[in-house]
């Protein structure tokens, strides 16, 4: 009989997760949909699709989102493979080698975990404008690629996992630590790195408090960073409202600047599914 | 810094990604590989062990060489930085000197009026964001378990991934759309049904602005924790449901008797780091009301930000020490959240075990 009850409520759950996954998405629908509007007809429609669809909007926040996108591009680039090179070699130290000190340096990498984003962000930034690296890409790359201790630990505990007698066999054949990291750990790893590597690129991309204390001229603009800038520009003011915000201009803005992570989804898409969970459920 | 998992607004949460807890439990696994030494050599003196000692570190110099890249940026961009902080938070460091004032920062806490308000907001808003955006992606991630199609279930999961992957600015900036006052989504909506006398300020009314940020992110099912109850529901064995099938448990007495006693370690993961990210999160409040109107959305990791940058360092206030004094009094808090949740579950995870639950 509880086969019966749940067979009959089969209809009232799908309606209820259908409802959540409208109300989750009806804010990106509606910024595609406003993103066409010209102030006019968003001032009389404000939230219907409205014709004819004003392209203009994106024209006008191409050529700044495109450098944004070419500053994330390029941040993103070298920081991610940077990070996860590092983050691999000292994993096959971690994993495969005794050495002394090895616990204590081990857990100094755990200890790190303990220190809040908060307690550190002024003294970083106290340092990277010490070392005058503000406003260049170095300011977001070398802290990007020192951020790689989660990797450590994620691909420590894998290349642990692999057998010592391929190891021992490489030995025999006179293979140095070079060959053995390169030609035997790392193409074994590359389903983790993947993973590593698209949540990686994911939280690079979006990062949005550093790169603002960090690297916010114009030349140096992520994507997060720009938007903002897109924002404040066609927000109009707030006090006095001299004039009213611009949303359509704003919106298309928005859409062009998450369409690369959208795209790279597409393309990703079960690995990045597979990683999101095996991710999570390292808990 | 926050790109270890670097994901905004209400998903701070997995900032750093293990926090404390990872740590916790990092350091309760057995030790890594500490290498034994045979009897023989152990009773050797203390100078043939420092010499052996240096002899091997000299050997496996590559070793070392090749940690060398990783421990520098963790001292330069995470040691250093940490332990800056704690010490300049006796200082009144203003990035030109600074000079020993002992405790005074922190009395000037007490007396922050600001700061004093912003401490019963973040209070508010933490109850609230650990509570909903636990609860529902539970309850969520519970109706996609038991769909019958598998497709369906990877139907949903797909879209439930793809508002984590949009950048969490947008979102942001989406939901200052939505609480516009003149023309967002929220009130051009009451005036098409007829409600449009309700035209709350919503952000920019300090009545309404606390909890306008409290429900942004509605309805917090895209998220990691969606994804994790849901992994850990499909992690219990199968003979479980079919015993409940066999004894004839009713859906909800399958949930609350269950399977809600077999995702208790997650949950609780989930709501600790809940509570830190509401604790440590401002990213959402900076975005969208900058913790205004007036101090009306004040938090402390906001009131810690100002008086170091201005908001979004768009302004040079530069009282850095004073700054890290505030970091330094939160690391606290959030470590003392953490242990206190790291006991709870060892006590659970006892009791979890001699009930003979399925091993996490």
């Amino acid at each position: 009989m509880s086969q019966l009850r749940m067979r009959a409520l089969q209809p009232a759950r799908n309606a209820v997760l259908a409802i959540l996954v409208l109300v989750t998405f009806y804010p990106f629908i509606q910024m595609v949909i406003i993103s066409g509007k010209s102030d006019n007809q968003f001032l009389y429609h404000p939230l219907a699709p409205t014709l004819p669809w004003h392209w203009e909007n994106f024209q006008m926040v191409l050529a700044p989102v495109l450098r944004y996108f070419l500053n994330t591009v390029l941040v993103t680039g070298i920081s991610v493979p940077g990070a996860l090179f590092l983050a691999s070699l000292s994993s096959y130290v971690f994993a495969r080698h005794r050495f002394p000190g090895k616990n204590w340096l081990f857990s100094s990498l755990i200890l790190l975990l303990m220190i809040p984003g908060l307690l550190t962000l002024v003294p970083q930034v106290w340092i990277v404008v010490k070392m005058g690296l503000s406003d260049t890409y170095w300011a977001l790359i070398l802290p990007y690629i020192a951020a790689h201790v989660f990797d450590i630990f994620v691909l420590r505990a894998f290349i642990s996992t692999l057998p010592e007698e391929m190891y021992e066999a490489a030995r025999i054949d006179g293979a140095g630590h070079w060959s053995l990291y390169w030609r035997l750990t790392i193409p074994l790893c590359i389903p983790v790195l993947s993973t590593l590597a698209i949540l990686k690129t994911l939280a690079v991309w979006n990062d949005f408090i550093w790169p603002v204390l960090v690297a916010s001229d114009y030349n140096t603009r992520t994507m997060a960073v720009g938007l903002r800038f897109v924002t404040m520009q066609y927000m109009g003011t707030t006090a006095g409202a001299v004039a009213a915000p611009r949303y359509g201009v704003m919106m298309a803005g928005y859409l062009l600047g998450s369409l690369p992570v959208l795209v790279l989804f597409a393309f990703a898409m079960r690995p990045f599914m597979k990683g999101a969970t095996s991710a999570v459920v390292k808990f | 810094m926050s790109v270890a998992l670097g994901v905004p607004v209400w998903r701070t949460c997995w900032e750093m990604p293990a926090g404390f807890l990872g740590a916790m439990q990092l350091a309760c696994l057995p030790a890594t590989g500490l290498h034994s030494r045979s009897p023989g050599i152990r009773r050797c003196g203390l100078a043939m062990e420092a010499a052996e000692l240096l002899a091997e570190i000299r050997k496996k110099w590559v070793l070392y060489a090749l940690l060398a890249p990783t421990f520098i940026g963790v001292l330069a961009f995470y040691y250093f930085p940490a332990l800056s902080a704690l010490y300049f938070g006796f200082t009144d460091w203003n990035g030109a000197r600074a000079n020993f004032v002992g405790l005074r920062n922190f009395q000037d806490m007490l007396e922050d009026r600001i700061l004093v308000h912003s401490v019963w907001n973040a209070v508010r808003l933490t109850i609230f964001r650990t509570i909903f955006p636990v609860l529902i992606p539970l309850i969520a991630a519970e109706l996609v378990f038991w769909l019958r199609s598998t497709r369906l279930q990877y139907a949903y999961r797909v879209l439930f991934v793809i508002p984590m992957v949009v950048p969490g600015i947008v979102t942001l900036y989406l939901w200052q759309y939505l609480y516009d006052p003149n023309v967002g989504f929220i009130n051009s909506f009451l005036q098409l049904v007829g409600l449009g006398r309700f035209q709350p300020g919503w952000l920019a009314d300090s009545d309404t602005a606390l909890y306008s940020i409290m429900v942004v992110g509605f309805p917090w099912v895209a998220g990691y924790p969606f994804l994790l109850f849901l992994a850990a529901l499909q992690g219990i064995p199968e003979e479980i449901f079919d015993a409940a099938t066999v004894d004839g448990v009713g859906a909800l007495q399958r949930f609350i008797r269950i399977e809600i006693p077999l995702l208790t370690s997650q949950i609780q993961v989930i709501l600790i780091l809940a509570m830190i990210g509401s604790v440590q999160g401002f990213l959402d409040i900076l975005i969208l009301t900058g913790g205004g109107p007036g101090t009306a959305t004040m938090v402390p990791a906001l009131v810690m930000l100002e008086q170091a940058f201005g908001i979004a360092g768009m302004s040079e206030v530069y009282k850095w020490g004073y700054a890290s004094a505030i970091g330094a009094v939160m690391f606290l808090v959030i470590a003392g959240l953490t242990l206190l949740q790291f006991s709870l579950r060892k006590r659970d995870g006892e009791t979890a075990t001699t009930e003979g639950a399925p091993p996490r």
